[in-house]
């Protein structure tokens, strides 16, 4: 029996059992940190990681980070696997202005392999203090915290608003990006302009798809001070594929042609191949003299049917004292629901398919509104415990960010319940 | 009992003045002679890391003896280590900026600037040596 390094390396990340593989990540993990002794100037091995236990009081919407994941806790369940996850990175300083970075990423995924486990695989080249170049795989940077919102220890919460980030799966974009940055007048300004394509994943409590967005462009402007920061940014792409369940959907509506004179119409809601994308976001951070308060307000729109315009955002008040930060958050989160009005000459015969055209129309129809309460202490410098509320308040037919077990079923409005705790660290 | 009160005195008078009077340095090469504060947070929160006649710099921290970090970031910036860490976590993890590089002990920063006219560090006064220029100085 033979076995090549990639086999040996991804059996250690397969999902035999959950169990298993954690053990498993502990002993790899284990055995690298000696590597790290061996770190130098030119060689820098560090790692980030979140161990999280989530437990949700809903029977009907099954929480998930974001809107690939295919599984999450349930009624009364606790869940380790939604929120942990385990970061590697390689620094390597080429020469005084070239680097290489490469950063691998597991979380509760359903399939690993090098593409989706290599969020970081970049050169970054750095002629002067001002200009900065990089070209390979960089994080994508359509939000105030998209680029890390992985990082757990980065922030005081024990995750990212899910109404903001749960929609957007992809965490990496694949091309290049300039930054311009300067300082005037003690602030620090920053331009980064950026293109490249990237892959949005996104599944429903069955099954699992993904579209590529190409031609990705987007520019950030940023101005900071170590006390404030403020942020826009605007990003434009263009989906590049159908998916297999729209296609099948779009074939059984031509199918039932006779039946459905506005079918064309209904056939040209389901296509994603061409649509447009469009990302903005607007954020900042003031740190006052007792609190931080930190918000930020977005937009996703497109020229799909499926994706009918939705507007989101957050609002966190956190107050540290001595080891401890104690924190609200308030995030929103609200989309323009299709409403089906086509006329059909016979409804109780077409009525699953309608359903099913209803539901897939509104497979981004996410509307809800969260508080949340939580703590943070200050275990190490690099080490911090969490746990979190979140109170969510889901509209009728609104719940897109969670995961339903009948998918046709009903979707009531209802209020879920979340409590989390969790250790992130760094090394 | 009166040695044991005066060792004791002594030792705290020694980690007082350790922890109190550190100094920010260069290379006596390096065309710097002064730094103000917010040149120094810019430089060691990955702002903008540049002398101020813009030449790339080399910010080293000590990874040994946490009171002398922790020391100079809470005079810096007023954030304990772990908001320090948490803040470097975003940038470097982000792939935008690297975090200074980290050396085990000020023997190590002192050798490393002797040998990088490009490298700042801060140290402990008395370590001071003569192929070391002060560009800022931190009384606590």
């Amino acid at each position: 029996m033979t076995c090549s390094k990639e086999t040996v390396f991804y059996s250690l990340f397969t999902p035999i059992n959950n169990r298993e593989r954690y053990v498993k990540l502990l002993i790899f993990l284990i055995f690298l940190f000696p590597l790290g002794l061996y770190a130098n100037e030119s060689f820098r091995l560090s790692g980030f990681g979140n161990v999280a236990a989530v437990t949700n009081d809903s029977s009907l919407y099954g929480f998930r980070n974001d809107m690939a994941q295919i599984d999450g806790p349930f009624d009364g369940d606790t869940d380790v696997e939604v929120l942990s996850n385990l970061g590697l990175q390689l620094d390597v300083s080429l020469s005084e202005h070239l680097d290489w970075v490469a950063q691998l990423h597991f979380s509760g995924q359903r399939e690993h392999n090098w593409d989706r486990n290599t969020r970081l695989f970049f050169l970054k080249y750095k002629p002067t203090v001002n200009w900065e170049f990089r070209i390979g795989r960089t994080a994508i940077d359509l939000f105030q915290l998209s680029d890390y919102r992985d990082i757990d220890i980065a922030y005081p919460w024990v995750k990212v608003p899910t109404e903001v980030y749960g929609v957007i799966s992809n965490r990496s974009i694949d091309g290049g990006d300039v930054t311009y940055s300067d300082n005037w007048q003690g602030i620090h300004l920053e331009s980064k302009v950026f293109a490249g394509s990237s892959e949005n994943e996104f599944s429903s409590y069955d099954y699992s798809e993904s579209t590529n967005i190409r031609d990705i462009m987007g520019v950030r402007l940023t101005a900071s001070t170590l006390d404030w920061t403020l942020s826009l940014r605007h990003s434009v792409g263009t989906i590049d594929n159908d998916t297999p369940s729209n296609l099948q959907l779009a074939s059984q509506i031509q199918q039932a042609a006779p039946l459905w004179p506005n079918y064309q119409q209904a056939m040209n809601n389901l296509v994603l191949k061409g649509a447009s994308l469009k990302y903005t976001s607007v954020g900042g951070q003031y740190q006052f003299p007792l609190v931080t308060v930190m918000a930020e307000f977005n937009q996703i729109d497109s020229s799909a049917a499926m994706i009918n315009g939705v507007n989101n955002g957050y609002v966190s008040i956190s107050y540290p004292i001595e080891k401890n930060t104690f924190y609200f958050i308030g995030s929103y989160s609200d989309a323009k629901r299709y409403e089906f009005s086509d006329s059909v000459l016979d409804p109780v015969t077409l009525e699953p398919l309608i359903a099913a055209y209803q539901q897939t129309l509104d497979f981004f129809n996410i509307d809800q509104k969260t508080l949340s309460l939580g703590w943070n202490y200050e275990w190490s410098s690099n080490i911090a415990i969490g746990v979190q509320w979140d109170n969510t308040k889901i509209s009728e037919n609104g719940g897109a960010l969670w995961l339903v077990k009948d998918y046709f079923g009903a979707r009531a409005q209802e209020t879920v319940n979340l409590v989390i705790v969790s250790v992130s660290f760094s090394f | 009992m009166t040695r044991r009160l005066v060792f004791l005195l002594f030792a705290l008078t020694l980690s007082s003045t350790y922890a109190g009077e550190l100094l920010v340095v260069v290379h006596k090469s390096n065309p710097t002679n002064e730094l103000n504060k917010t040149q120094l947070i810019d430089l060691y929160m990955g702002k903008y890391v540049a002398f101020p006649n813009g030449e790339i710099a080399k910010p080293i921290d000590i990874a040994q003896g946490e009171d002398v970090k922790q020391v100079f970031y809470k005079h810096l910036v007023g954030l304990s280590l772990a908001r320090v860490n948490a803040y470097w976590s975003r940038l470097r993890f982000s792939g935008r900026v690297q975090p200074p590089l980290e050396l085990e002990t000020e023997q190590q920063v002192i050798d490393y600037l002797a040998s990088h006219h490009n490298a700042i560090g801060y140290i402990s006064e008395r370590n001071l040596t003569k192929n070391l220029k002060v560009v800022y100085r931190i009384h606590e």
